[in-house]
């Protein structure tokens, strides 16, 4: 069954149509990619998706279910989950901490257990802490588990929101720009990390400007312009479709049109 | 009906001063997206120096222009002296420093002069003026008009000047103001300045209806605030209207319901407005960005 | 973490305890007891400021009800102490769930707007309805007296107070250490982050403010019983600054903060006595230049001090 089906969904901020009538559908298992030139409405569309926005026209449904106009934690239940493009880290926590908050709705405990700390609290707490820095460690950054999340180098946090998500054991995760603001070899070695994750089940929406990474990865990718979908395809259809060149051609920077031929 | 009357112009010249020192809130909210929980201090200190310089014998024209001034120094200082250093402190640390500046003001105020309540004369006449069966003081004229005229200049002054203009930039967007070369440092201070000299002319306009004293700046700085919020935090017209509305919601209230309550009344009336409009009467309901 | 946490209340626990021989006469040991009381008081508020990232400017009103709550029961009506305070805090916390629910939808300042008219309200109710709780003048609370036993003087009472700021302390550290802290810590720091996660904020911010109202009901109650008196001063808005004053001064997001600030806070005013009329002056100077050098507070800013020097 299809697990997320998007229908002619929109979303209009005072005087300018963000994300305008846009409809597909992502297959369990897929790595579903989703590009365009900046401002196109990618991340408008993952917050319509996520709950974070309710949409002013169209439909949300997931895995069979009407989830439209549901908030953020009501998803997150539905096995929901994303990382940021301009990060939402919990500068407060250490970073396994962070990790251990993906994990709130299987560790949450009855308030007077976390008071006096009784029945088991100790045991499941350990064990929630030692799945999240499992989870650190399979993506790189083991060793920061202690670390103070507001003392993290940005590629660290990226990943560690990528280990948060992942820690709600999420059916579907969406992933916002991962490889942003990343150096060319840590942007390299996500294509194994996205593989990695999609292989463990988890079916994936990836919002990217790094086209190498897009390319490697996603079994059909989804084109935005000016908040409508222009094209959707496998990546080599994408790669030849007129449509998509003129809007690149179109925006001429930080995401050219020479990167997304050579990719 | 009368009875009616009476009570809107009382509380539109009450209202009248909680809009200056509204606007004061929102001229420093805008440029530094601080609360200057001492901006009733600037009231005190208006009317407070104002009836002392009399007392010295200078004419009223005299000591209120330098009332006002002092008052302006004063601003300037505390922008200078207590929040430019603290440029990084959180917002709530930003209120500490703020409320700790009115303390060490109100403090200072005691030595200066004293606990006592003072008058002040009118600017002119104390006989009433008689309008449709209700009286109002030609005082209240005074303050009606007054804040009319400053609303109208500042108005002026953030359309039409370049400086004011360059203050709403920075208000909109700080790094695009100091990329496009605007001295963000100095719209900061001037922000204060500003708002020093609504509060301090504020202080002087209520002072022969009200008295003044050492304290006088709690209250009235707690309304300006309350009336900020309701018309929107940062919105310029919103805390024009949030003042007037606020002194006629009190007004009414202690006339028609207790006067004992006045101050509870307003309260629960901004509670009310704040859980069905969050951002005030006025706000901008823009959803956060991610 | 853990050692730090055992650490520290091991050391806080040690003071206490020292602390009755050391002082040198009643009036410090008075002294000490309002700085438990105010520190129990900041331990609860710095869950929701501190750590849930919400302020209230209006904490004071909930002192103010525990502590008419006890005197007007127990006093007016007669009702056993316990019984009296065990009922303040529970009208505490139906009112902060009441209200609480649409007041924390709020942010910012907003919310700091709300919270201080709510308090603001509730003071303003305590000395008008002069009848029942005695207007500006007060009235006075008879002493705490459990199952036939009176509680007097001041070394009882000091252990008593001690003995509740103990136990808060390790309470409030259990809780931030859990996921109930967690999702705190996350809603104060990345609200949307939280609720993507799954964590209903709403709920979390409110159970951050009835926990922090009843704390100050307790408190209220205790210290209306130890003074045997309640005016509305204790319930203003200028309590409520400065019960927000002593968790921003002690640090934010610290327990051990808290309770210092709540101590230094306490104390300062009645060293600050020396300067005679300009003591509100060196007070207002303290509280700024503390905020301005050392905006994130007096403990963690130490504390960054030492891990430095040590790392
Ligand atoms: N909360 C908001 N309020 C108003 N306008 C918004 C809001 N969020 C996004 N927009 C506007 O909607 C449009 C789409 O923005 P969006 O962030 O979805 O683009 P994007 O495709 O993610 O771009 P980028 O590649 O730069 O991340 C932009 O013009 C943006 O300015
Ligand atoms: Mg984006």
């Amino acid at each position: 069954m299809t697990l997320l089906a998007v229908t002619g969904l929109g979303k209009r901020f005072a005087g300018l149509q963000a994300v305008d009538g846009v409809s597909f559908a992502v297959e369990p298992g897929e790595i579903y990619a989703v590009i365009g030139p900046n401002g196109a409405g990618k991340t408008t569309l993952l917050n319509l998706v996520t709950g974070i926005y309710a949409p002013s026209a169209g439909r949300v449904v997931l895995a069979g279910e009407d989830v439209t106009g549901l908030r953020p934690p009501d998803l997150a239940a539905r096995g929901l989950s994303r990382t940021f493009q301009n990060l939402q880290i919990f500068s407060n926590l250490s970073a396994v901490e962070n990790v251990m908050v993906g994990a709130h709705l299987r560790a949450e405990t009855g308030f007077f257990a976390a008071l006096f700390r009784w029945r088991g609290f100790e045991g499941k707490e350990r064990a929630l802490r030692a799945e999240a820095a499992e989870l650190m460690r399979r993506l790189g950054i083991g060793e920061l588990a202690d670390a103070p999340a507001a003392a993290m180098p940005y590629g660290a946090l990226k990943r560690l929101e990528i280990a948060r998500a992942l820690a709600s054991r999420p059916r579907l995760l969406l992933l916002d720009e991962p490889a942003a603001g990343l150096n060319p070899s840590e942007a390299r070695e996500l294509v194994d990390v996205v593989r990695g994750i999609a292989a463990s089940g988890v079916t994936i929406v990836l919002v990217e400007h790094n086209m190498p990474l897009v390319m490697a990865v996603s079994s059909r990718i989804l084109v935005l312009h000016h908040g409508q979908k222009i094209a959707e395809g496998a990546p080599e259809a994408i790669r030849a479709d007129r449509e998509v060149i003129k809007a690149y051609l179109g925006v001429g920077r930080h995401t050219g049109v020479r990167e997304l031929q050579d990719a | 009906m009368t009875e009616l009357l009476q009570f809107v112009f009382s509380g539109l010249t009450v209202g009248a001063v909680y809009a200056l020192v509204a606007l004061g809130f929102s001229i420093i909210y805008n440029a530094s997206h601080v609360i200057n929980f001492a901006q009733g201090e600037f009231v005190m200190i208006g009317g407070m120096t104002t009836v002392s310089l009399m007392s010295l014998g200078l004419p009223m024209p005299a000591a209120i222009a330098l009332a006002i001034l002092v008052g302006v120094a004063v601003g300037l200082a505390l922008e200078k002296f207590a929040v430019e250093p603290a440029r990084n402190a959180s917002v709530t640390a930003l209120i500490i420093i703020t409320i700790g500046a009115s303390i060490t003001l109100r403090g200072l105020a005691q030595i200066v002069w004293d606990k006592n309540a003072h008058p002040m004369p009118p600017f002119s006449g104390d006989e009433p003026i008689v309008i449709a069966g209700a009286t109002i003081l030609p005082q209240s004229l005074w303050v009606l008009g007054a804040a009319l005229v400053i609303v109208v200049a500042l108005r002026w002054f953030f359309n039409g000047t370049l400086l004011g203009k360059a203050m709403q930039a920075v208000a909109v967007n700080r790094t695009a103001a100091r990329l496009v070369g605007i001295p963000v440092q100095s719209m900061l201070l001037l922000s204060f300045g500003l708002s020093a000299m609504l509060g301090a002319a504020a202080g002087i306009l209520i002072a022969p209806i009200t008295l003044t004293a050492y304290d006088v700046g709690i209250m009235i700085g707690l309304k300006g605030f309350a009336a900020a919020i309701l018309g929107g935090l940062g919105n310029g017209a919103g805390a024009v209207a949030g003042g007037l509305l606020l002194g006629v919601a009190e007004a009414l209230g202690a006339g028609y319901i207790s006067s004992a309550y006045k101050d509870a009344i307003a309260f629960v009336a901004i509670l009310l407005v704040l859980f069905f409009m969050p951002r005030g009467l006025f706000g901008a309901g823009s959803a956060e960005r991610v | 973490m853990a050692s730090a946490r055992s650490g520290g209340t091991l050391a806080l626990a040690g003071v206490l305890l020292v602390l009755p021989l050391i002082l040198p006469n009643r009036y410090f040991l008075d002294v000490a007891i309002l700085v438990c009381f105010n520190a129990v008081v900041c331990v609860g508020l710095n869950l929701l400021i501190g750590y849930a990232g919400q302020i209230s400017l209006g904490h004071a009103g909930f002192f103010g009800l525990g502590a008419y709550a006890s005197a007007i029961l127990s006093g007016t009506y007669s009702w056993p102490p316990l019984a009296a305070m065990l009922a303040g805090a529970l009208a505490v916390a139906l009112l902060a769930l009441v209200v609480g629910r649409p007041i924390l939808r709020l942010k910012g300042h907003y919310l700091a707007m709300a919270t201080l008219g709510l308090g603001i309200i509730i003071s303003i109710v305590l000395t008008t309805e002069d009848r029942i709780t005695g207007g500006p003048d007060g009235m006075s609370v008879p002493p705490l007296d459990v199952l036939g036993w009176t509680l007097s003087g001041e070394e009882n009472w000091y252990w008593l107070a001690a003995g509740l700021l103990l136990l808060v302390v390790v309470l409030a550290l259990n809780l931030i250490a859990s996921p109930i802290g967690r999702a705190f810590r996350a809603i104060g720091s990345a609200e949307l982050g939280a609720e993507v996660m799954g964590i209903r904020s709403a709920r979390y911010k409110l159970m951050a403010f009835v926990i922090s109202a009843v704390l100050a009901a307790l408190a209220g109650s205790l210290a209306a019983h130890y003074a045997g008196f309640v005016t509305p001063g204790k319930v203003g808005f200028f309590h409520s600054i400065e019960l927000v004053t002593m968790v921003v001064f002690g640090g934010m997001a610290s327990t051990f903060g808290a309770v210092v600030g709540a101590a230094v806070l306490t104390v300062l005013p009645q060293l600050l006595t020396v300067f005679k009329e300009y003591e509100i002056i060196v007070f207002g100077l303290v509280l700024m230049g503390t905020m301005v050098f050392m905006p994130r507070g007096l403990v963690p800013t130490l504390a960054g001090l030492v891990g430095r020097r040590a790392g």
